[in-house]
């Protein structure tokens, strides 16, 4: 499929007057995820602004400065500092310290544009420009969304961030200082063990292994102290499903009976008395207590609020209700206001919300910007490519890779995607950090 | 995922970026100690080349007995073929990086 820019936006007048010139742009790869290269410049005078300086907002950000000659490029971002977010799940359990993870914006952004350090609140496509909380409208030609999403704790009733590292409560979403609270309750409740409570809500969430890495790594910890005997451990999917791609899941429903985590299907956390430590469980039939000496509590996710409330998020359709913004799940391209693209964790796609998504989706975005600026065919395409090292134990790992058909399509075609391998682990605690910031800098 | 070179390269990039200036100093020494040896006539001569073999087997073999723990974790770990393959093949490259690293400075060596 093949789509064309309209650009039907309302600033039509001023963006049909930007100075293009198709240097050559792109030459697309046609098929499958990759990207278009551009083998020269585009010289434009373009009001580019990009939202968020995430993982997704920093690659976008060195790509098209790259590309883009004469573009005023902008990135609007209150964050100073980095999360390497991956590293989150080593933090929480014990395997890396939190240091490890921090960074700074500043490190990754390209000379030559922009940094607005201020929060987006309101959306406006219908006048091409976003307001910001310090007051500041931003008038742009093109749009590049990539907030990220929102956790939304109080999706869970009786939690709040603040609870997180106390009364066996965990939560490694989604910044170090949660991820080292909760490895304070896991180092504990593995000493003591109890009955540890492993959850995982409706709805998409970002990296949705974490969840269950932080289960699998907590039953490996409790091994490792030889305290195995003295915790009963259970894994609460929402529904009859443990993971999307179909062969892992089937992995995943006897890797962790195996390894004596009782599966309690369709057991959605809605609530937790913290002083009791007991959880609440929206069951088929009906409200479920169960009381727990540890709990992981993985909230529901949505789009920002600012994003969510906005004329980009999906009106209808099962991405609806999260607020996600709405792309073609290809092109990254928004439907109906053709001069904004998003991508990361806040678009709604059937398959993504990882790092290993972006580096897929931001290439492809920022191809099609260009491409669209120049008044091209949009033609890269994002084939829902998705990958997560399903760290099962310290030092051994799968390396699941999917698109949106969920076919596996492994990068090393001789590692088994099916099977515990150190090599997978070896990528996770020591290249893919490396490989985090080559993408940031627009490089992979 | 498809690889470039440029991408590789970044991500090594990345990965050793806080011991560039010790790999800097180390190269930069190794191409000044490869201009003199080859302008005295003696660069990689039979002895040389003999001692930096033995060198990056070392390497190599050093390379393949910590590889584990740079992991924080032991061979234990190691659950195929691929993992014993995979560690072979990064200790290889390790060794041919010995070998490559330490020939001006065994091309020093009177033969
Ligand atoms: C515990 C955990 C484990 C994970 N494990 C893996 C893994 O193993 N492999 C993997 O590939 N991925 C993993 N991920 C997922 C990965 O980190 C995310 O998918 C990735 O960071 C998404 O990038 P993003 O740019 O969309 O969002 P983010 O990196 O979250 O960045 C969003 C940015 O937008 C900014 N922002 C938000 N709202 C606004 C606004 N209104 N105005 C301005 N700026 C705004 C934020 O401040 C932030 O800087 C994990 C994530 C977590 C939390």
């Amino acid at each position: 499929m093949s789509q064309k820019s309209s650009n039907a936006g309302p600033n039509h007048g001023r963006r049909k007057f930007l100075q293009v010139s198709g240097l050559g742009l792109a030459a697309t790869a046609g098929t499958g995820i990759m990207t278009s290269k551009a083998l020269a410049k585009v010289k434009t005078n373009a009001r580019v602004v990009i939202i968020g300086a995430g993982a997704a907002g920093l690659d976008a950000a060195n790509r098209l400065s790259r590309e883009l000659d004469g573009a005023q490029i902008t990135i609007i971002d209150s964050r100073v500092e980095h999360i390497y977010q991956p590293g989150l799940t080593l933090v929480a359990t014990g395997l890396w310290k939190a240091s490890k993870v921090m960074d700074e914006n500043a490190r990754y952004m390209p000379d030559g544009i922009d940094w607005i350090q201020a929060r987006v609140i309101e959306f406006d496509p219908e006048t091409n420009s976003v307001l910001t909380d310090t007051g500041q409208r931003v008038a742009y030609d093109y749009l590049m969304v990539t907030t990220g999403l929102q956790v939304n704790y109080s999706g869970v009733e009786g939690m709040s961030p603040e609870l997180i590292g106390q009364m066996g409560i965990g939560c490694v979403y989604d910044n170090p200082n949660h991820a080292t609270r909760t490895w304070n309750m896991i180092d504990q409740f593995t000493d003591v063990g109890g009955v540890g409570l492993f959850t995982r809500p409706r709805g998409p969430v970002k990296c949705a292994g974490a969840p269950l890495k932080v289960t699998m790594l907590s039953e490996d910890l409790l091994e490792r102290k030889g305290n195995r005997d003295k915790a009963q451990l259970f894994y609460t999917p929402p529904a009859k499903g443990l993971f999307s791609q179909p062969e892992i899941n089937e992995f995943l429903k006897e890797e962790l009976p195996s390894r004596g985590i009782s599966l309690l299907w369709d057991h959605p956390l809605v609530g937790i008395e913290p002083e009791l430590k007991r959880a609440t469980f929206e069951t088929p039939e009906g409200n479920q207590t169960l009381d727990y000496d540890f709990i992981h509590v993985v909230p529901p996710m949505q789009a920002p609020d600012p994003l969510a409330n906005s004329p980009l998020s999906w009106k209808t359709g099962r991405f609806a209700a999260g607020g996600w913004m709405e792309v073609d799940q290809h092109t990254l391209q928004h439907p109906r206001f053709q001069n904004v693209f998003g991508s990361g964790d806040c678009v709604g796609t059937p398959v993504g919300k990882t790092a290993a998504s972006v580096k897929a989706q931001v290439p492809v975005a920022v191809a099609n910007m260009v491409s669209s600026i120049a008044d091209r065919e949009l033609s890269a395409r994002y084939n829902g490519y998705t990958s997560c090292p399903l760290v099962t134990r310290k030092g051994q790992a799968l390396l699941v890779e999917f698109d949106y058909d969920l076919k596996m399509v492994p990068s090393f075609p001789f590692v088994n995607p099916y099977e515990k391998h150190w090599f997978p682990w070896m990528l996770k605690d020591r290249m893919l950090h490396a490989a985090y910031n080559a993408m940031l800098r627009g490089r992979v | 995922m498809a690889f470039s070179i440029v991408g590789i390269l970044a991500v090594l990039l990345e990965a050793f970026r806080p011991l560039i200036p010790l790999i800097v100093a180390v190269v930069v020494a190794d191409i000044a100690l490869l201009a003199y040896t080859v302008s005295k006539g003696q660069f990689a001569h039979a002895k040389a080349r003999r001692l930096s073999l033995w060198a990056g087997a070392a390497f190599m073999v050093g390379a393949f007995l910590v590889g584990p723990s740079l992991t924080q974790v032991t061979f234990g770990s190691f659950l195929s073929i691929t993992d014993w393959v995979m560690l072979g093949a990064m200790s290889v490259g390790v060794g041919i990086a010995g070998f490559v690293l330490t020939l001006p400075m065994t091309s020093l060596i009177k033969f």
